[in-house]
């Protein structure tokens, strides 16, 4: 079974990874801006319309348990249509990598340095993204523990120190958009980030939990929701809705207005830094699933060894996918239509396709 | 310069990572890595020669028509 070495992630720890990988990219350059100020009811009715898809995410691995995502890819549709939906998914966990890659150093150039050299940057990164896959799921793991606590303690603080910024004005009048809005701004958050979590199930699909993969899912979901709808809440009610519009992250923007007493100010070195570590941590998981999936095509069995090129493709298609960061959040506005197939279509089948394997063998009285 | 700063990330990459694990990767798994590592690099001599306009999310949105309008 080709999984990623060293041992198993424990439950919390797979929890606090889901939880990470859903802020990943998204807490920086925030939710969409099509619903404005309604963005954190969005984030809301998002968040329980991905809870059936996460299910059947759950649901998948649970049929198959204790075995990879990859080898239950192949072992419900055999060699060729399992070679062809891994090469997919290995595709869209690359893809999902490089942009979230590009957002990031586009974010570390464009905001934090003047004027750096544009391709050293993407090089330390990927470096380090390469040692959390290399080091094993144990290292990926704790590192997903201690920083979800690191990000709640940030968040408290953020919380407290924004109290005199806000102003309960900019989130009037509640549900101003139309219910069309809404529902293409749920759509939205529901391909990003929420669903994105299907590049997490070669890694949950390790966990130890008595097949019980549907609630490791959900407490994942359950853990990043109200950070979610926190920080969509504080850039609003920080920025406004036109500022949202235009600043190309709000998060970072909101956060800079902060200070203490008017002598402790650039606190938003501090979210930088959870920002830079969110990112680097969906990265990581991107590329890991990216390399399972190819040891398992070719019958590698230790898929860490196969890390390094792909994450120099990983590099090397984050140049190609867009032009600027502008161009990068206009995608996100075709992104539920580009990830349907990875999202939704290709799990939907899987799924269909074991529960029909499941009580053809259970009315056999076979072993499943 | 910055190009000559990726070649030699890519030779360190190569030099740390790949050879010290050659015997225990297997040939057939050396040759799929340097595929990969050569796709890349092609991928990125492509980023240069391709004009600026010309990216994958363009593509992407050239096959999604009922976007388009």
């Amino acid at each position: 079974m080709a999984v990623l070495a060293t041992k198993q992630i424990t439950r919390h720890q797979a929890i606090s990874l889901i939880a990470l990988f859903i802020f990943g990219n998204n807490v920086m350059i925030g939710v969409n801006s099509i619903t404005g100020k309604d963005s954190w009811l969005a984030v809301i009715g998002a968040a329980i319309l991905c809870i059936p898809i996460l299910m059947m995410y759950g649901r998948i691995l649970s049929l198959n348990p204790e075995q990879g995502f990859f080898d239950i890819i192949f072992k419900l549709w055999g060699k060729a249509f399992g070679t062809v939906a891994t090469l997919l998914m290995v595709w869209f966990s690359l893809h999902s990598g490089a942009l979230t890659f590009r957002s990031l150093y586009e974010f570390i150039i464009g905001n934090t340095l003047t004027d750096p050299p544009y391709l050293l940057f993407p090089m330390i990164l990927l470096l380090i993204g390469l040692y959390l896959i290399r080091g094993g799921l144990s290292v990926l793991g704790k590192w997903s523990v201690s920083l979800v606590v690191y990000i709640f303690l940030l968040a408290l603080l953020t919380a407290i120190l924004s109290l005199k910024m806000i102003d309960p004005e900019y989130l009037q009048p509640v549900l101003r958009h139309s219910v069309k809005d809404m529902a293409i701004g749920t759509t939205q958050i529901m391909s990003f980030p929420f669903l994105e979590t299907v590049i997490l199930l070669p890694i949950v699909s390790t966990v130890k939990c008595d097949g019980r993969y549907i609630s490791v899912l959900l407490k994942g979901l359950l853990l990043a929701m109200p950070i979610m709808i926190y920080v969509t809440l504080r850039n609003t009610l920080i920025l406004g809705e036109p500022l949202m519009d235009i600043v190309y992250y709000p998060t970072f923007t909101a956060v800079q207005t902060l200070h203490i007493g008017g002598f402790l100010t650039r606190i938003e070195e501090s979210i930088s830094t959870y920002m830079i570590l969110t990112c680097l941590t969906k990265i990581a998981v991107c590329l890991g699933m990216a390399a399972n999936g190819v040891a398992r095509i070719s019958s590698l069995p230790e898929p860490e060894k196969i890390a390094a090129p792909m994450g120099l493709l990983l590099f090397a298609i984050s140049l190609l996918a867009v032009r600027n960061m502008g161009e990068l959040i206009m995608f996100i506005k075709y992104y539920p239509m580009y990830t349907v197939t990875f999202q939704l279509l290709i799990p939907l089948a899987l799924w269909l396709t074991a529960e029909w394997k499941n009580r053809r063998q259970k009315k056999a009285g076979l072993p499943s | 310069m910055e190009y000559v700063v990726l070649i030699v990330f890519y030779l360190v990459i190569l030099i740390f990572d790949f050879m010290p694990e050659r015997k225990s990767r297997g040939r057939t798994n050396d040759i799929l890595y340097l595929t990969v590592a050569l796709c890349s690099l092609l991928l990125i001599i492509l980023f240069l020669a391709l004009p600026e306009s010309f990216r994958l999310s363009t593509a992407l949105r050239m096959f999604l028509p009922y976007i388009q309008s």
